[in-house]
């Protein structure tokens, strides 16, 4: 027993030595061919579509569940990419009425539940009535444009929907799998049915479908699984099983990866990737998300009320350097306010560059010559977070704003950045495709607080070029109002954008066919593993 | 067994109650001063509708005043119903139970582990003094004491595991392709000799034994410092100088006399230790994916989600005051002369 520490001593000549040799793992063959390991620090938390508000729920159930549209992919540079335009899916055809008010959905025949009922226009009718019953999260951005007698039944296999107003939203909205899937109505009637307002417990933790996978097994805190639909109506998807292993330390889920007993690994922090530089059976697969990683600025409380305040604090700003320092430059440095996936993004009506001189002039302009103390915030445990506000504080101080960095907890931190309470504080989002959702939620006056636009910010001019914008359909008018409302609200400058939301994934090289979509979606049908 | 004795277990076991419904009161009241809305936070982005914010607030009873919301937990609690995750919609009774017994078996080994190292050691240490024994054993208890366990497992995992593939993959009770018994405790040595599954028993040990090691490091560091420094106290004493002039065997001396007197503090702390190990760690849990209570519980509070953090603490509190209860009694079987009235 005394000999412990020796052995002890002999571990670490061992790290040391393993450190310079490198751990040759290389494996020749694709191991367990059928099943897909992922490695994830999450679990799901409900299953029923129309009442999820977390990605990790949606990403399982977009596979379980289908759309009568989805977002399409296009080839760029000899690699398939999703894009966010939507194209029929369990539709077959779509028609909609020249005043864009009235869409025909022509159904797929011969579509089945995984309980094997058939999805007819009645499914579709219940499950969109279903989710504006329910009311819960993805109901509100529909329900401005859907009643629950808007849809209406014209034959077994046709479906209208008449919107109250036009909207381009309308079938991105439906291509969404918590606004769009199609439950089968005898399966929700057989456990309870519609209750309005509330979710309902059987849904929550069981799946009816029509996706290629079906809801597999669930040990909470340890596991969870898709399982291969054979009967799927494109025919039984390519990988069995798709087995999602709950890891939550990065360095395990990394030590898996490079030994292939994952094949992918989400999120991976950007950093550890040195370590997989060289490797031959590891690849990065990398793409823009709809969201922005920011530091949001209070626009109500001084000093940041004052817009030079906020110019004067994007010029003493490095953006690119933070990229670097936090997501190892895999991310794209932001140019605008919205993220770059979206329709009509341009990076041609950005003033900010790194200029102390100017930020320092700005600042004696509004009256603080001397620079002045502020704090920043970021929910405890975020380590991209934590890394922004220390290099953002470095930054900052060399133009003479102090900034004390301040952690807290998640709740905390909830409820003070949504009730405007803190000056700064680090945050990202992942957000729908719509470029009206994106601006209506983070820039418009009337939401305020909770409802997305946390900086408080208010400027008249970019409220009424958002709502012309809801109702242009002409491709070029959409543009020239896109254009217009980013060069006001990067001019206001109400938060420091630093760059896109990263979507970032570590993956074997055997893992063939996973397309990133802007809108975080998941699709496992097409992947499958082969060398 | 006298009757004073079991009047006091007798008692002991009528203040559980009291004492669980302490504390569920306390950390209730801690819980509602975290600045936060647990109906918001789980409706994350669809939060913008202070509508849909309403409905679930009333939904879960959140609008209710603060004392009528409490005193229906505790109505709930006292028939055995935890209630339910708001962000899962499960019932708290069954993921406990889901994942007490991964907390449990990985305990019960670490534990084991702690007495089996602790113990031997100690004594040892004690019995040759100044020896280089003694000196050897001494730095490596400090050294276990100091280092932090989800370093040491971290380590563990890159040299024994990824470099030279001796331990197995750190994916929790079992490995990535492992099915795991079927499900009769909860606890898959228990399930898989039950099942006959002897191989899958042993891939079951095999994935307990690093955690659990890694877990009993400190608990061995300090077993082995008190049991040392009560050993080298008592082997001074004037009653083992009599023991030894009355001719006594040596081993009796040792066991008989000066062992039994010395086990009396460190029973204390192994009780302490072996109820703490109930709660959890978060930290070897997060390095080995060790579907524990411990994160369980960590992640509750992130979400405010009140009844599964009630339920997971009104267990930890029935597991120390249980195993509080446990080292009372054995302090009568160890020293006659400890009498309770």
């Amino acid at each position: 027993m005394t000999r412990l520490p020796t052995r002890l001593g002999v571990l670490l000549a061992v790290v040391v030595l393993a450190a310079g040799v490198g751990a040759v793992n290389a494996q020749p063959r694709v191991s367990n061919p059928d099943t897909l390991l992922y490695g994830v620090y999450w679990e799901p938390v409900n299953l029923d579509p129309h009442a999820i508000t977390d990605w990790a729920s949606m990403w399982m159930l977009d596979n379980t569940y289908e759309t009568l549209v989805r977002y399409s992919t296009k080839q760029v540079q000899n690699k398939t990419v999703g894009t966010a335009d939507v194209q029929p899916h369990l539709a077959e055809g779509i028609d909609v009425s020249a005043d864009g008010v009235t869409y025909t959905f022509r159904l797929r025949h011969g579509v089945k539940f995984h309980s094997g009922d058939e999805m007819t226009a009645d499914a579709v009718r219940y499950s969109i009535n279903r989710m504006l019953a329910l009311a819960l999260g993805p109901s509100r951005l529909i329900s401005e444009f859907i009643t629950p007698t808007s849809t209406e039944v014209v034959d077994r296999y046709t479906v209208r929907v008449k919107l109250t107003k036009p909207s381009p939203l309308f079938l991105q909205l439906m291509a969404g799998t918590n606004t769009g899937a199609i439950v089968n109505p005898k399966t929700v009637d057989a456990h309870g049915g519609i209750t309005p307002g509330k979710g309902n417990d059987w849904m929550s933790r069981n799946v009816d479908g029509t996706g290629p996978f079906t809801w597999g097994e669930w040990r909470a805190g340890e596991s969870f699984e898709l399982v291969a639909n054979p009967n799927y109506w494109q025919g039984a998807p390519k990988l069995r099983r798709i087995a999602f292993r709950i890891i939550r330390d990065f360095n395990t889920q990394l030590l898996l990866l490079l030994r292939g007993e994952l094949d992918i690994v989400y999120r991976l922090p950007p950093e550890m990737t040195a370590q997989l530089i060289g490797n031959p059976d590891v690849v990065i697969n990398r793409e823009n998300g709809i969201g922005m990683h920011q530091i949001w600025m209070n626009n109500r409380m001084s000093p940041f009320d004052n817009k030079k305040v906020r110019q004067a604090f994007l010029y003493a700003l490095d953006p690119y350097a933070i990229n670097r320092a936090v997501a190892f430059g895999y991310a794209e440095t932001a140019k605008s306010a919205i993220p770059s996936p979206l329709e009509g993004w341009t990076g041609k009506v950005w003033p900010y560059r790194v200029d102390l001189v100017k930020a320092k002039s700005l600042l004696a302009e509004a009256g603080y010559a001397n620079g002045f103390h502020t704090e920043i915030y970021y929910n405890a445990g975020n380590s991209e977070r934590e890394k922004t506000a220390i290099s953002a504080q470095a930054q900052l101080k060399k133009a003479g704003i102090d900034v004390e960095i301040r952690s807290i907890p998640w709740p905390t931190f909830v409820s003070n950045y949504e009730e405007g309470k803190i000056p700064l504080f680090v945050l990202s989002g992942l957000g729908l495709p719509i470029v009206e959702d994106y601006l209506i939620s983070n820039f418009h006056s009337k939401n305020h607080g909770a409802r997305g636009n946390y900086a408080y910010y208010t400027n008249k001019e970019v409220d009424a070029l958002i709502d012309q914008l809801l109702t242009a359909r002409e491709a070029d008018k959409r543009r020239s109002i896109i254009g217009d409302v980013q060069r006001l609200i990067n001019d206001d400058a109400p938060s420091a954008w630093i760059y896109n939301s990263l979507l970032f994934y570590a993956q074997r090289k055997w893992v063939k066919g996973w397309v990133l979509y802007p809108s975080g979606n998941w699709y496992f049908y097409p992947v499958q593993k082969s060398l | 067994m006298n009757s004073a004795f079991s009047t006091f277990i007798v008692r002991r076991l009528l203040a559980l109650p009291v004492i669980l419904i302490g504390i569920t009161f306390v950390t209730f009241l801690l819980l509602h001063l975290v600045p936060g809305d647990p109906a918001r936070l789980i409706l994350g982005e669809a939060a913008q509708d202070p509508q849909v914010v309403a409905a679930v607030r009333h939904e879960w009873g959140l609008d209710r005043p603060l004392h009528i919301q409490y005193l229906q937990y505790v109505a709930h609690l006292v028939r055995g119903d935890l209630g339910l995750s708001i962000r899962s919609r499960r019932p708290v009774s069954g993921d406990l139970a889901r994942y007490l017994p991964a907390t449990v078996e990985l305990g019960a080994v670490s534990f084991a582990l702690t007495l089996l190292l602790g113990i031997p050691l100690g004594v040892l240490s004690g019995a040759r003094e100044r020896t280089l024994t003694d000196h050897t054993s001494r730095v490596a208890s400090l050294l276990f004491l100091s280092m932090p366990s989800f370093w040491f497992g971290l380590i563990l995992i890159y040299v024994g595991y990824y470099v030279l593939g001796v331990l197995p993959t750190p994916t929790g009770r079992l490995g990535v392709m492992d099915v795991p018994p079927p499900a009769f405790t909860g606890l898959y040595l228990v399930d898989s000799a039950v099942a006959g599954q002897w191989g899958l028993f042993l891939r079951s040990l095999w994935h307990l034994l690093s955690p659990a090691f890694v877990l009993a490091l400190a608990s061995v560091g300090l077993v082995v410092r008190m049991l040392r420094a009560s050993m080298v106290e008592i082997l001074r004493q004037d009653y083992i100088r009599t023991a030894q002039a009355k001719g006594l065997p040596p081993r009796a001396v040792f066991y008989g006399h000066a062992l039994r007197n010395a086990l009396i503090p460190t029973v204390t702390v192994l009780g302490i230790q072996f109820a703490s190990l109930f709660g959890g760690n978060v930290l070897v849990e997060t390095v080995f994916a060790w579907p524990g209570v411990g994160l369980y519980f960590v992640e509750s509070i992130q979400w405010l989600d009140y009844a599964p953090v009630l339920g997971a603490t009104a267990l930890i509190a029935a597991a120390f005051v249980t195993v509080n209860l446990l080292v009372d009694v054995s302090y009568a079987l160890l020293d006659p002369r400890i009498r309770y009235t």
